[in-house]
């Protein structure tokens, strides 16, 4: 019995004695392979600290400092080698272990990214905090001194946009206000600058801390963007809020709430404004005899959710109203008329971006808009509504690294109504659908060589003229840090409303362009230089402004415009500091409007100059910044010479200035922000306007047209709750 | 002699088992994670950095489910950002230590210790250019530092961190010495009062923790 026992504990104690000799035997005898070779980058120069190892095993080793490496590993057969470095490609060659003998070369390739990759960039100015790529960040935009926290005033400061100090707007390359359409989240947005008064300047609607990324097109833009001739501005609101926050801002120009919350896959943020200008017109002397000064009412909401894994759902929604009046020198006519205005404004956008399968993305949306303006002139209420709806459909199809195909469409529906009631009420309406599809594919032929080819189809109801809208560019890298952009592109845009309501058979404007570019751009400094060519054609022209008559308006119009812009900025050079220098030359005329000729316009200069300056001071705790803005003289039309808008106003001159203090109160941040802007009171002149009625010498009076203020300034006292 | 032959039997039946134990205690992960947290803590130079990255990225790619792989090589990356100062090579560094450091939130979204080291990360984006990104990281930073404390109060790297960043912050940005001070003193005694779950733990700070209290 007993020896039973002991025979099957001795069996069992053999067993694991041999399990265990198995795998002491193993551990000792596994023969250590050896697999020595050198990592190299493309031109045969070694890498450093490269990671080699087998695939799938802890076994490897990191490069030395000529590249050399050291591998051994227990295994045996055929492996894997995978060499990996930062900026670089990984590279895997498969290896007989057994059989190897010789040093392995395993070469890496540099990883095409954000910072070396060929970008077209003709055209295009890009605000980001996320793409390397960007020339701008957003907090560049919100604190462009000259701006005052106003996107169309930072973007202003680049290179191809002219002052036009009464206007607030943005006039790119030779082409008027209008030809600039801003789009938010991929949407057109019809109003986005607030409503105003002759020669009040405006500014637009949304703060420019809403957005996380935008872009600013001189020009020869993607078939994505149409309705615009010349220039488009791309806003992108911010993703979901990263955490909970609220504030409250005091300022000498009213009051200002925020408050924003976020949960785990979603946020919301909701900000309340009052301005209001009275202090301001009491503090400094005003050229406009106020009646009303601008108060202004605005509230913004923001919603944000996370769907699945990559889905973003955006909503967005903003109500304004805004009222101002004063007595209107109108010196033409010679009298002084009492003007008032009401403008209320309604926009709310939803967007959607998601991934849907692996190489698919889609990006869909609706906007609506409505604007009522009501102006009251000598006692006559003219009221102008404009409606807008748009959805848009875009899919992208990543068909490989360097081969991808964008295509949708989008649907803009709008409404206009305008009626002025003196004796009876004269009331005109516009409607009109515009559909449009747009496909264009981008294809990056070698790492130096990128292709965009686009193209528009593009019709409306309205003014039935189906067209289709051809757009190419490519660039070129010359360098590790330098390359070529070129465009070209087809463009169009509906007439004005004030115009179609009167004479709603006219055509599209249209324009041409061509545009070649240059960059130099190595760690945080950029040098641009970029001409181009721009043709006009079936401009609008009139007999005579607000001519109710359709006859009086055709599409005879045409113009051109060429020049070339600089830009440098260096964020590097100067510790603590950051600048930016633009320079513009422009050469174009046009005969449009109720022009006799083809002339220079009224709100172009041919030299445009801004010099940006931010520093942040560590000693006094304190971010400034500083602007100079110079703009050669306008033209403008004097009545007493015999040749027409052969007037030259003297040279626009701007300093503005910027400090902002952070410090902190009963252990909340705050900020104390100072703006003001014509520092030195430059006494600036925009034009001239002429009495229609001569004096007893036979000639025409003239009064300047000049700002509403001389110097400016705005306080700002802001704290976290 | 029966007796005997059975003392014998047992003592090696409890010497096999006890070196099988033993053996499957110390696979080959915990090994190779302990010989590679010991060499990245005497780990300065960049050049050893890089290494110690490439050790804990070889594991990462061999254990695709343990988070801390990912989490030490992004850490080490993190570290040797600090020394690297040219912007576009440093924001290369911190663009693989981040997407390292997203594979372990995608395994663990909710460890404390991840969202401590997503704010150790951060500052070194603000170094690439103070003035353009400073004011973004630097709520991004306290952010994280929230998140970290909310998920587990007694890890002491999220006072830590916390303590550091206050200290570097100018006092009229809500920073300063005296600020710092009190939350580098919390950080002390959470360090001394926190015991590790594993053996792998982070369990860097505490040192760094005494030399700036020592500072003050």
């Amino acid at each position: 019995m007993w020896s039973i026992v002991l025979h099957h504990i001795n069996l069992g104690l053999m067993r694991h004695i041999s399990t265990v000799i198995l795998i002491l035997a193993t551990v000792s005898a596994v023969a250590q392979q050896h697999i020595t070779g050198k990592i190299t980058d493309r031109k045969g120069r070694p890498v450093p600290y490269a990671n080699v190892y087998l695939e799938g095993s802890y076994d490897g080793c990191t490069s030395d400092t000529t590249g050399t490496f050291k591998l051994s590993s227990p295994l045996a057969g055929r492996q894997v080698v995978v060499a990996s470095f930062i900026g670089y490609e990984k590279q895997m060659l498969e290896v007989d272990l057994d059989t190897l003998r010789s040093p392995l070369v395993l070469v890496l390739y540099e990883t095409v990214s954000e910072l070396n990759e060929v970008v077209i960039t003709a055209g295009i100015f890009s605000a980001s905090d996320e793409k390397k790529s960007a020339t701008l960040s957003s907090y560049d935009i919100a604190s462009t001194a000259s701006a005052v926290g106003d996107i169309y005033g930072a973007y202003a400061t680049m290179p191809g946009s002219q002052k036009v100090g009464e206007e607030g707007m943005l006039f790119v390359r030779g082409g008027e206000s209008y030809e600039t359409k801003t789009y938010m989240d991929g949407m057109l947005v019809q109003s986005p600058y607030f409503s105003s008064m002759p020669d009040v300047p405006t500014r637009g609607r949304f703060s420019p801390l809403l957005f996380s990324e935008t872009l600013f097109s001189t020009g020869g833009y993607s078939s994505e963007y149409g309705h615009a001739l010349s220039s488009i501005v791309d806003l992108s609101t911010n993703g979901l809020e990263t955490e909970d926050k609220a504030s409250v801002a005091v300022m000498t120009v009213g009051l200002n709430a925020s408050w924003a919350k976020r949960w785990e896959k979603s946020s919301l943020a909701v900000t309340g404004l009052y301005a209001n200008s009275t202090l301001t017109h009491k503090l400094f002397k005003q050229n406009v005899d106020w009646t009303k000064a601008p108060v202004l009412g605005d509230g913004m909401l923001m919603f944000r959710q996370q769907i699945g894994e990559k889905g973003l759902l955006k909503s967005f929604g903003s109500f304004n109203s805004m009222s101002m009046g004063m007595n209107y020198d109108n010196f033409e006519a010679g009298t002084i008329d009492d003007m008032k205005l009401d403008n209320l404004n309604f926009y709310t956008n939803t967007s959607y971006t998601d991934q849907l399968a692996e190489k698919w993305l889609i990006r869909t949306g609706v906007a609506y808009s409505r604007d009522s303006e009501k102006i009251n002139y000598v006692g006559v209420p003219v009221t102008t509504v404009t409606n807008g709806a748009s959805i848009k459909l875009t899919f992208t199809n990543l068909t490989t690294e360097n081969f991808k195909t964008r295509f949708g469409g989008d649907f803009n529906r709008g409404w206009y109504s305008q009626s002025v009631t003196s004796d009876s009420t004269i009331r005109m309406e516009l409607e009109d659908n515009q559909p449009s599809l747009f496909a264009e594919t981008e294809w990056k032929i070698s790492k130096k060589l990128a292709l965009r080819t686009g193209i528009r189809a593009e019709y409306s109801s309205l003014l039935q003229e189906p067209a289709l809208l051809p757009r190419i560019s490519a660039a070129y890298k010359t360098g590790t840090y330098s390359q070529f952009s070129f465009a070209w592109g087809k463009y169009r845009q509906k007439p004005e409303n004030e115009y179609l309501q009167f004479a709603p058979a006219l055509s599209p404007e249209r324009a041409d362009h061509y545009i070649l570019n240059f960059q130099y751009r190595k760690h945080r400094r950029t040098f641009r230089v970029e001409g181009y060519l721009k043709y006009y054609d079936e401009l609008v022209k009139f007999a005579s402004p607000y001519s109710p008559v359709a006859a009086d308006y055709n599409n005879d119009g045409y113009g051109r415009a060429q020049g070339i812009d600089f830009f440098w900025r260096d964020s590097e050079s100067l510790p603590g500091s950051d600048y930016w220098i633009s320079y513009s030359f422009l050469n174009t005329s046009r005969d449009y409007q109720d022009y006799p000729e083809s002339v220079i316009p009224s709100f172009v200069s041919a030299h445009n100059l801004s010099v940006v300056y931010k520093r942040f001071f560590e000693g006094l705790k304190i971010l400034g910044g500083i602007t100079y803005s110079f703009a050669s003289g306008r033209p403008y039309n004097n009545p007493n010479s015999p040749v027409f808008m052969d007037g030259r106003t003297r040279a626009y001159n701007d300093i503005s200035l910027n400090l902002t203090y952070l410090t902190t109160l009963f252990s909340k941040d705050c900020i104390i922000h100072l703006n003001i802007t014509n520092l030195l009171g430059f006494d600036n002149v925009f034009g001239y306007s002429y009495s229609g009625i001569p004096d007893e010498s036979g000639t025409y009076p003239s009064q300047a047209i000049v700002p509403t203020t001389g110097t400016m300034a705005v306080l700002m006292f802001m704290i976290s709750l | 002699m029966k007796t005997k032959l059975m003392i014998l039997s047992i003592t090696l039946v409890s010497l096999a088992v006890w070196t099988m134990q033993a053996m499957g205690q110390e696979d080959p992960y915990t090994n190779a994670m302990k010989s590679a947290i010991e060499m990245m803590e005497q780990a300065f130079e960049p050049g050893e950095l890089a290494e110690s990255a490439n050790r804990f990225e070889r594991i990462a790619t061999a254990e695709k489910n343990r988070w801390m792989p990912y989490y030490y090589a992004s850490y080490s990356l993190i570290s040797m950002s600090y020394d690297e100062s040219d912007g576009g090579q440093r924001d290369l560094i911190l663009d693989r230590a981040q997407n390292l450091l997203d594979q372990a939130f995608e395994l663990e979204p909710k460890e404390s210790e991840l969202h401590v080291l997503q704010s150790f990360l951060y500052p070194s984006r603000i170094i690439v250019d103070p003035m353009g990104r400073g004011m973004t990281y630097i709520d991004l930073i306290f952010g994280s530092l929230d998140k970290a404390k909310s998920l587990n109060p007694e890890n002491p790297r999220s006072y830590f961190l916390e303590g550091v960043n206050k200290l570097n912050l100018p006092p009229s940005f809500g920073g300063g010495a005296d600020v710092a001070k009190p939350i580098l003193e919390e950080a002390l005694v959470k360090f001394e009062a926190f015991t590790n779950p594993d053996l792998l733990w982070p369990s860097w700070g505490e040192d760094a923790t005494r030399a700036e209290l020592e500072k003050l």
